[in-house]
């Protein structure tokens, strides 16, 4: 009963200095609004470019061309030894029909009728792999395997007929790890230099009104009952900030996302499914953590016996 | 008693202080400025300690005192001073209220006790008046009320007339008696010589921290 009646004289107190002392609260506001979208964007950001790095690693997969004259049965044995290398996740077979089909979708009609009914594209075999970052280890042991002479398009050199992109991986993965890094420590330097403005913030609206903190202490309120309305209005104006860094983070990806989508459409970013809400969730935990913690904080020296 | 500060550790604000105030007693505690009697207000208040000696307030040894006690024992001790401490943007009720407020009385009490407190100083028709619109002396009745509304058994006031001209001190020297009368113990440290002398009362005179006398239906006296 008594806690339930400090917790609305607090609520009370601190929505009637944040109208009083309305400056200072925008003030605090604004500072927590940008630190927060600040810190927000980069997070987007990062998930961001996390997605498009497992979108690519989704597509690198090693395809082995089929020469026109290879058994059945031989090709279904190839495939069966290659399933059987555990870092393989699947195998499929590209007929030539189905090779053609996919190649006439993506070329202009001009092409198609230079074709002239032909089919010069070879069968595959079409190799998804669980850790794309193993793909040179598979190719290794799909080469060592006895059958897959008779079956590729090249017997004489049989490394020309798999396709995988090695390098182009090694290089994605490198950079993808650093800018994950330089995110990562992006953010938490962010979020420090926003723990550090919002106390000064604090500090100086604790600090302006020393004088009733000052008179509290005279006339025997206790120390939690003076950090009450302080760290109540730190934590409303830190929500209320968050609340607008996690609004303008939303419309910000709703509206930038399929635009990017638009200009790089290669990149296949699915942003209907980014599960942007952790990223509010960090913003409002982060912005009550620093708002109650940064109240008290600021308060501590004006609250010594 | 002695409380001697860190930045002047050899020359003790008060040197060995032994008094005794009994319940329901009026004192005046008089000397120049820096004899110690602010000190000697602060250490009753527990804004610090003690060097040395102990120090009762209604039984509780205070340089033991527990720091989250410290609050209780406030409560139980008015406080008046020179300055007034009033908040600027808080009328003489909202002044008064906020000292039942914040140790967590219920609205009921409040909207009672500050009304009659209020009357009982002689500001009754001043209730919604904020401090920029009192006089100094009704200002210092409105800090006089938050200091009593809450009943403490001990009023202490530092220098309470320091800034008021001497019509309107006996005013607020008469309210103290008054308060007095209904039992309230209260210590009123001075250098107001006219009032020390009117009022009779025990007076304990302090030069350069030492306590060089104590008189009961006292004056101000040459010495000090």
């Amino acid at each position: 009963m008594a806690t339930m009646r400090s917790f609305f004289y607090f609520l009370k107190e601190a929505l009637r200095n944040s109208r009083k002392n309305f400056g200072t609260t925008f003030g605090a506001i604004i500072t927590i609004f940008l630190s927060l979208l600040v810190i927000g964007v980069f997070m987007v950001g990062s998930i961001v470019i996390d997605r498009i790095v497992q979108g690519v690693e989704s597509e690198v997969n090693i395809q082995i061309f089929l020469h026109d004259d290879a058994a059945d049965a031989d090709v279904a044995m190839l495939k069966s030894f290659i399933e059987a290398i555990p870092d393989v996740k699947s195998v499929r077979k590209i007929t030539k029909e189905e090779a053609l089909e996919k190649f006439l979708e993506m070329s202009d009609p001009a092409m198609i009728e230079a074709l002239d009914g032909e089919n010069p594209l070879p069968a595959s075999l079409s190799i998804e792999l669980k850790n794309p970052e193993n793909v040179q280890q598979v190719v290794d042991e799909i080469l060592v395997q006895g059958i897959l002479i008779s079956v590729i398009e090249t017997p004489d050199n049989p490394a020309k007929s798999f396709r995988y992109g090695q390098q182009v991986i090694d290089q994605l993965f490198s950079i993808a790890n650093a800018i994950r890094v330089v995110c990562l420590v992006l953010v938490i330097m962010l979020i420090f230099v926003a723990l550090i403005f919002i106390n000064n913030t604090i500090r100086l609206a604790i600090m302006a009104r020393r004088k009733e903190i000052a008179i509290m202490r005279l006339v025997g309120a206790s120390n939690g009952f003076i950090r009450g309305p302080f760290a109540m209005e730190g934590v409303i104006q830190a929500i209320v900030g968050a609340g607008l860094a996690i609004l303008v983070t939303w419309k910000l990806s709703e509206q930038l996302l399929p635009q990017v989508n638009n200009l790089m459409p290669f990149l296949k970013i699915d942003y209907a499914n980014l599960n942007l809400w952790v990223v509010y969730l960090i913003l409002i935990a982060v912005g009550f953590v620093i708002g109650l913690f940064g109240s008290i904080w600021a308060m501590r020296r004006y609250l010594k016996a | 008693m002695t409380k001697a500060y860190q930045a002047a550790q050899r020359h003790p604000a008060l040197n060995n202080i032994s008094l005794e105030i009994f319940p329901g007693e009026f004192v005046f505690l008089v000397g120049h400025s820096g004899s110690g009697k602010s000190t000697f207000i602060r250490l009753i208040n527990r804004e610090f300690t003690a060097s040395s000696g102990k120090l009762y307030v209604a039984g509780e040894e205070l340089t033991k005192m527990r720091s989250w006690r410290v609050p209780f024992l406030r409560r139980n001790i008015g406080c008046v001073f020179q300055d007034f401490k009033l908040l600027p943007n808080k009328t003489s009720f909202q002044n008064v209220a906020f000292a039942l407020e914040v140790i967590g009385k219920s609205r009921h009490i409040i909207r009672t006790q500050v009304p009659e407190v209020l009357r009982l100083v002689g500001l009754e028709d001043k209730i919604d008046k904020y401090p920029d619109q009192l006089s100094g002396g009704e200002q210092q009745r409105v800090s006089i009320a938050r200091a009593i509304v809450n009943r403490p058994p001990l009023l202490i006031c530092d220098e309470p007339t320091g800034n008021l001209d001497p019509q309107t001190s006996l005013g607020i020297m008469r309210l103290l008696d008054r308060i007095n009368r209904t039992g309230t113990t209260i210590l009123v440290a001075t250098h107001d010589r006219e009032m020390v002398d009117s009022m009779r009362k025990r007076v304990v005179a302090l030069e350069n921290g030492y306590l060089v006398r104590d008189q009961h239906k006292g004056v101000y006296g040459d010495d000090a």
